[in-house]
């Protein structure tokens, strides 16, 4: 029973997600419903005003699924696992709570729909804020657990790791969610940043559309998402996977201070843009500009003050150190 | 153990280069990699080979460990001189020798038989390095068939049978007793 409770907690954190995120932009106003004045939203629970809180707090759950599924097996290595998994999972929840924040800071609004629209006036979030989209989709790989981070289940390294006592449709659970994750952190990363269903002189950008606007509009949203999808699995292919700690340094001594950096960008264009009303297309070139030297630097900047070799046997002198205390006891 | 000890090589972990401490210029050429062989292969250059339509090509047949031969001396004789080296070095314990005294002046003992389990061995090649006469080496052939378990049993015969089908394309790697490459 609690085998089971584990992998279904696991898997609702995928699917509670969905009610609130869009898979399309709006159905035409004359759709026939009597008395329905408003475009009717394509989102399983329309007009959830704190959609971003919710999707964060939903994701939080999958903590819950691989700690309990891991305790839940009996087994000292599943429980070890489960810890590994989800110590991973709190740490790069962080950096991805701060690059979300730079998308809410920026466009004002909690609700997914409304970032959309907002992007499609606006610019783009990946052009405006180019360094919290590169810690939201490391911070996404992460939270789904795919390759370079698959350090939960790291196939050629582990037996399986918290899911190791699983087995049919239990596992399938597991391995469903798994997938399901992927596809999560690529409908987010396509609404928060890549524009939603927005594509430049194609699907224009208010939520004034015909039938065939609508359709185009959910057909560009799930090519964008497949098409992050396909970068997600080109990523498992060819990066290396990341050691504990180095996955662990990664979270807390980089990504944290980045989130921060694009945070306080974010927040000071914005303010500069408010206080002096730089309002205007080339404004929004310059502001975003600036956002990507800013990105450049924290990344150089970054780079700079990591250690020189990726190395964390014992200094020599701590070996001799070691041996001449232990000639002495 | 001291850092010092002369049976201890440490061996420190390249600098990194100032691509490789900024991350994204090392993720841009892994994907780069990635993305080259994803249009090769749409362009009809596959890196998977189709065996058995097709066969694969080993790179170096001296250094590659597929079934065992026992290798003949000029004389035509078997090389071995069922010292057991092979049997003690094999981590699979597949090598069965049973020496006997030698007919020959030039050494003490031959192997009266000399059995290799194909199934049990691991084809790590510890026995190659141990064999102190180079009499077993392992050839290039990787495919290795058969319909029964006592078929897969190579006797001394069979092993220099091997030795006949390969020394022409592998030559011994020395024709002197411990003289190695």
């Amino acid at each position: 029973m609690a085998l089971l409770f584990g992998a279904a907690r696991h898997l609702d954190s995928c699917v509670f997600g969905f009610a609130v995120i869009p898979f399309g932009s709006v159905i035409p106003t004359n759709f026939g419903v009597e008395g329905v004045q408003k475009p009717i939203q394509l989102v399983v629970a329309p007009g959830v005003n704190v959609g971003v809180v919710y999707v964060l707090a939903v994701s939080g759950i999958a903590i819950y699924g691989v700690l309990l599924g891991g305790w839940a097996s009996n087994s000292k290595y599943s429980f070890l696992g489960g810890l590994r998994a989800s110590a991973q999972l709190i740490a790069y929840e962080l950096p991805m709570g701060l690059a979300v924040l730079g998308v809410v800071a920026a466009s004002g609004t909690l609700d997914l729909q409304a970032i959309m629209t907002h992007q499609a006036a606006d610019g783009w979030y990946v052009l405006l804020q180019p360094l919290g989209f590169i810690i939201f989709v490391t911070a996404a790989l992460a939270e789904a657990a795919r390759l370079p981070f698959d350090l939960p289940e790291c196939e050629q390294e582990l037996v399986g790791g918290y899911h190791t006592e699983y087995s049919g449709m239990r596992l399938l659970l597991f391995l469903l969610t798994e997938f399901l994750h992927l596809v999560t952190a690529a409908v987010l990363i396509v609404i928060l940043f890549l524009g939603g269903w927005h594509l430049p002189w194609i699907t224009g950008w208010t939520d004034d559309v015909g039938w065939l606007g609508a359709f185009l509009r959910i057909f560009v949203l799930w090519a964008k998402v497949l098409l992050v999808v396909l970068f997600f699995m080109l990523v498992r292919w060819s990066w290396p996977r990341f050691r504990y700690d180095q996955l662990m340094a990664l979270a807390w001594k980089i990504m944290l201070p980045l989130g921060m950096v694009n945070f306080v960008t974010v927040a000071v264009l914005d303010q500069v843009r408010l206080v002096w009303q730089l309002d205007g297309m080339g404004w929004t070139v310059v502001i975003g500009a600036v956002s990507w030297i800013i990105c450049a630097l924290a990344l150089v900047v970054v780079g700079l003050a990591t250690p020189r070799v990726a190395d964390n046997r014992p200094l020599r002198s701590a070996v001799d150190l070691e041996s001449h205390i232990g000639s002495r006891c | 153990m001291k850092s010092g000890d002369h049976d201890i090589k440490w061996l420190d972990d390249p600098k990194l280069g100032i691509a490789e401490r900024l991350y994204v210029p090392l993720i841009l050429s892994g994907l780069t990699t990635t993305f080259r062989h994803l249009v090769n292969s749409l362009r009809g250059r596959y890196v998977t080979v189709s065996y058995p339509e097709e066969e694969p090509q080993i790179d170096n047949p001296l250094i590659y460990r597929g079934v065992h031969r026992l290798n003949r001396d000029e004389r035509g004789r078997v090389k071995c001189v069922a010292c057991f080296m092979c049997a003690t070095a094999c981590p699979a314990h597949c090598i069965d020798i049973v020496a006997s005294e030698s007919p020959w002046p030039d050494r003490d003992k031959y192997p009266q038989s000399f059995v290799i389990d194909e199934l049990r061995c691991i084809f790590c090649g510890m026995c190659e390095e141990a064999c102190p006469v180079d009499a077993i080496e392992l050839t290039s052939l990787y495919n290795l068939t058969g319909r029964s378990r006592e078929e897969m049993v190579f006797d001394k015969e069979k092993l220099l049978s091997v030795f006949d089908r390969t020394k022409d394309q592998e030559p011994m790697q020395s024709t002197q007793p411990g003289e190695a490459v």
